[in-house]
C-alpha cells in the first residue's frame, strides 16, 4: 500500500509547508503594522485575501482539468478536477467565514452584498451543486464527464456574476483596503509572503489529495 | 434540421399541453400566495413587482425545463434524435429556442393577471418589456438547457436541476430585474442600457458554450 | 465500410466491453449473440453513437464518427430496444419527424401506405402511447422501410412480436437480405442467427469470443456458451 507519507521526500515537504505556515502566522501577528480603528480585526486581511485568491485559483484548475478531461479522457484529469473542487470549496468556505468575522468589527454588520463576497457565495452554491451532481449523476464514467462540463460552465459564469453584482448596488462599490498596490510596503510585503505561502500550502494539499484519489481508484479497480 | 427539431417540440406541446399550462398555473399560484401573504399597499407592490416577476419566471422555467426533458425520456424518444446525423450543438440550439418560445408564451399569459392582482400601473411602451422578456428568456434557456442536459439522467433530477440552475443564472436574473425596474420607473433606455448588454452577453456566452459543449452532455 | 477498433466500455468501474475489434463489409448480415446483460445493447449503442466508449475508434467509410461532423453519419440507422418515438405524437407525426431528421423527404402518402402494410391503417393519427408493444415494434420496421439506410443496427428485432408479427418482420428482413443490405442484429436466438445471418459475433465475458461466417460454426458450441 503506497502511503503518501512513507516517501521520505513527502514528509520533508509536509514539514516544510507546516513550518512556513507557522512562520506566516507569526509574521502576520508580529511584523505587520497595526491599523488605527481596526486593530486586530484587520489582520484577518492577510488570511482572507490569500485564501480567496487560492480558492479562485483552485476553481480555475477545475476548469482546466475539465477541458483536458473532455479532450483526452485520462482519469488523472478527473482526479485533479475533483481534488481542486474540494480544496477550492474548502477555501471558499473559509473566505465566507473570515469575511463576516472581519466585517463585523469594521463595517458593523456580519454580511453585505458586496461584489466579491456575493460572487464567492454564489460560487459556493454552484459547487454544492457540483458535488450533488457527482453523487447523484449516475455511473462514475458519466459523472466525471458531467462534472468537467459543470466546472467549465461555472468558470465562465464567474466574471459575469462579479460584474452584475458590482453594478447592482452602487453603495457596495468599495471594499475597505481594496487597492492593495496603493498600500505602503509594510503591508504589501507580509501580504505577498502570506499569498505565496498559502499558494504553496494549496499546491501541497492538491498534490496530496490527487495522490489519495489516484491510489484509491487503482485499489478499487485492480 | 433545426426547424424540424423546433417544430417537433412545439408540436409536442400542442398535443400534450404539458408545459405552458402548468407553467401558467404555477405562476398564478405564486402570484396568489404573494398577494395574500403580503397584502401590501400599491406603493410596495410597485417596488417589489420587478423582482417578484422574475422570481416567478425563474420558478416556472425550472418547471418547464423539467417537463421538456421529461418528454424526451418517455419511450426513450431522445435516442431517435441522438442517433440521427445531426450535430449535437444543433440539438442544443433547438431545445434552447423551443424553450424560449414556450416560456415567452407562458409569460405573456401570466402578465395580465400579474398586473391585475398586483394593482400595477405600467408605462405605455410595453413593447420594450417584451424585448426585455425575450432577451431574459434567451439567457435563462441557454443556461437552463445546459443544466437540464446534465441533470436529465440523474437520480432526483427534479431536485438537481434547480440546485444547479439557480446559482448559475443569478447574475442574469439580477440584470433582468434591474432592467425591468428601470423600465417600470419610466426611465429612458440610455440610463439602463448596461443591464441589457449584460443580459445579452450572458445569453451569448452560454449559447456559444452550450453549442460547443452539448456533445459531452448527451452521451451515456 | 464500418471499422470498429479496440472499444472499451465500463460502468461503475466494471468493464463490460474489452478490446472489441471487428470490421463490417458491405452486404454483411451479422448476428451479435450473447447472454442477457452481457453488453450487446451497450455495444450496439456505441456503434450507433448513442453511447461513448471509454477507449477506441469507429470508422464509417474511413471517417471517424467521433471526430467528424454529424453529416458523415448519414446512412447509419440505429433501432434501439426501447421504442425511440414520442408517445404523445401520432404514428404519422412520429414517422414524418424521424424521416426528416435522417435527412429524408418522405411524402405523407408513402408513410400512410407503409403503415397500411403493417395493418395500422386505422391508427395513423392516434397517439402511439395507446399502441400495443407489438404494434410499436412494427413501427420500427415501418421506419426502416421509409428511410434509405446503408447500415442498420437493430437491437432485438423480434421482441414483443407474436407469430404473425414475426412473420411480417421476417418478410422485411428477407427483403433487405435480398437487396444485399448491411445489418447487425443483436439477438439471443442462435437458431435464427444460423439460419439467416452470414456472420456471427459472440459476445461473452467482455470480449468477442468469435467472429466467423455462419457456415463454419458448430451450433452446439454456441448453445453451450450461451447457457
Amino acid at each position: 500500500m503506497k502511503l503518501f507519507f512513507s516517501k521520505r521526500i513527502n514528509v520533508i515537504v509536509a514539514v516544510a509547508v507546516f513550518t512556513l505556515m507557522v512562520f506566516n502566522i507569526y509574521n502576520i501577528i508580529n511584523n505587520t503594522p497595526m491599523i488605527p480603528d481596526q486593530f486586530w480585526a484587520q489582520k484577518i486581511f492577510y488570511f482572507h485575501v490569500p485564501i480567496a485568491w487560492t480558492g479562485f485559483l483552485s476553481y480555475f484548475i477545475v476548469m482546466i482539468a475539465g477541458v483536458l478531461y473532455l479532450i483526452n479522457k485520462k482519469t488523472i484529469w478527473d482526479h485533479l478536477g475533483f481534488a481542486a473542487a474540494e480544496i477550492g470549496t474548502l477555501f471558499v468556505v473559509l473566505v465566507l467565514i473570515t469575511g463576516p468575522i472581519w466585517a463585523k468589527p469594521i463595517w458593523g454588520t456580519w454580511w453585505t452584498w458586496e461584489p466579491r463576497l456575493t460572487t464567492t457565495l454564489i460560487l459556493f452554491l454552484i459547487y454544492v451543486g457540483y458535488f450533488m451532481l457527482r453523487t447523484f449523476g449516475g455511473h462514475p464514467e458519466r459523472t466525471s464527464r458531467y462534472a468537467a462540463v459543470l466546472g467549465i460552465v461555472a468558470f465562465f459564469d464567474v466574471p459575469i456574476i462579479f460584474y452584475s453584482v458590482r453594478f447592482w448596488e452602487e453603495r457596495y462599490q468599495s471594499h475597505p483596503q481594496v487597492e492593495i498596490t496603493k498600500q505602503n510596503p509594510e503591508i504589501i510585503i507580509p501580504f505577498l509572503i502570506s499569498l505565496v505561502i498559502f499558494t504553496i500550502l494549496f499546491s501541497f494539499m492538491l498534490f496530496y489529495r490527487v495522490h489519495v484519489l489516484r491510489v484509491t481508484f487503482n485499489r478499487k479497480n485492480n | 434540421m433545426f426547424y424540424t427539431l423546433v417544430r417537433k417540440d412545439l408540436l409536442l406541446e400542442l398535443r400534450t399541453k404539458e408545459i405552458i399550462i402548468p407553467m401558467f398555473a404555477f405562476g398564478l399560484a405564486i402570484i396568489m400566495i404573494f398577494s395574500l401573504s403580503f397584502n401590501a399597499s400599491q406603493e410596495i407592490n410597485h417596488a417589489f413587482s420587478p423582482g417578484l416577476l422574475w422570481i416567478i419566471i425563474l420558478f416556472i422555467s425550472s418547471l418547464g425545463l423539467n417537463r421538456m426533458f421529461a418528454l424526451e425520456k418517455e419511450f426513450d424518444a431522445f435516442t431517435l434524435t441522438l442517433a440521427a446525423p445531426i450535430d449535437r450543438g444543433i440539438i442544443f440550439l433547438s431545445k434552447a429556442i423551443s424553450g424560449t418560445i414556450l416560456l415567452l408564451i407562458a409569460e405573456i399569459m401570466i402578465i395580465p393577471p400579474f398586473i391585475i392582482f398586483m394593482n400595477l400601473t405600467i408605462p405605455s411602451d410595453w413593447h420594450i418589456m417584451i424585448l426585455i422578456l425575450l432577451i431574459g428568456d434567451l439567457g435563462i434557456m441557454a443556461i437552463g438547457t445546459i443544466v437540464s442536459g446534465l441533470s436529465m439522467r440523474a437520480k432526483l433530477s427534479e431536485m438537481l436541476l434547480p440546485i444547479l440552475f439557480f446559482p448559475l443564472v443569478s447574475p442574469h436574473i439580477i440584470a433582468c430585474v434591474k432592467a425591468t425596474n428601470y423600465w417600470f420607473k419610466g426611465l429612458s433606455f440610455i440610463n439602463w442600457q448596461a443591464w441589457i448588454y449584460l443580459m445579452l452577453s450572458f445569453a451569448l456566452v452560454f449559447f456559444l458554450l452550450g453549442f460547443m459543449i452539448f456533445e459531452y452532455i448527451t452521451e451515456e | 465500410m464500418y471499422t470498429i477498433n479496440n472499444i472499451y466500455k465500463s460502468f461503475f468501474h466494471r468493464t463490460i466491453l474489452e478490446d472489441i475489434t471487428f470490421k463490417v463489409e458491405q452486404g454483411d448480415m451479422i448476428a451479435l449473440l450473447g447472454k442477457n446483460g452481457i453488453g450487446k445493447s451497450t455495444l450496439l449503442r456505441i456503434l450507433g453513437k448513442i453511447s461513448q466508449p471509454d477507449k477506441g475508434t469507429i470508422l464509417y467509410n474511413d471517417a471517424n464518427i467521433y471526430k467528424e461532423k454529424a453529416i458523415i453519419r448519414k446512412g447509419i440507422f440505429y433501432l434501439g430496444h426501447d421504442v425511440g418515438l414520442y408517445p404523445s405524437l401520432s404514428a404519422l407525426d412520429n414517422l414524418k419527424f424521424a424521416c426528416s431528421i435522417h435527412g429524408q423527404r418522405v411524402k405523407d402518402t408513402s408513410i400512410v401506405s407503409t403503415l397500411n402494410q403493417l395493418g395500422l391503417s386505422n391508427r395513423i393519427n392516434d397517439q402511439i402511447k395507446i399502441f400495443s408493444k407489438g404494434m410499436l415494434q412494427g413501427l420500427k420496421y415501418a421506419l426502416a422501410d421509409l428511410i434509405d439506410w446503408e447500415i442498420l443496427f437493430f437491437d432485438e428485432p423480434f421482441s414483443s412480436l407474436d407469430l404473425k408479427g414475426r412473420k411480417t418482420a421476417q418478410g422485411h428482413i428477407d427483403k433487405w437480405i435480398g437487396n444485399s443490405k448491411t445489418m447487425i442484429f443483436a439477438t439471443h436466438d442462435p437458431e435464427w442467427s444460423l439460419s439467416y445471418c452470414s456472420r456471427l459475433l459472440l459476445l461473452d465475458n467482455r470480449k468477442l469470443l468469435f467472429d466467423q461466417s455462419t457456415n463454419e460454426i458448430d451450433i452446439k458450441k454456441i448453445i453451450k456458451i450461451l447457457r
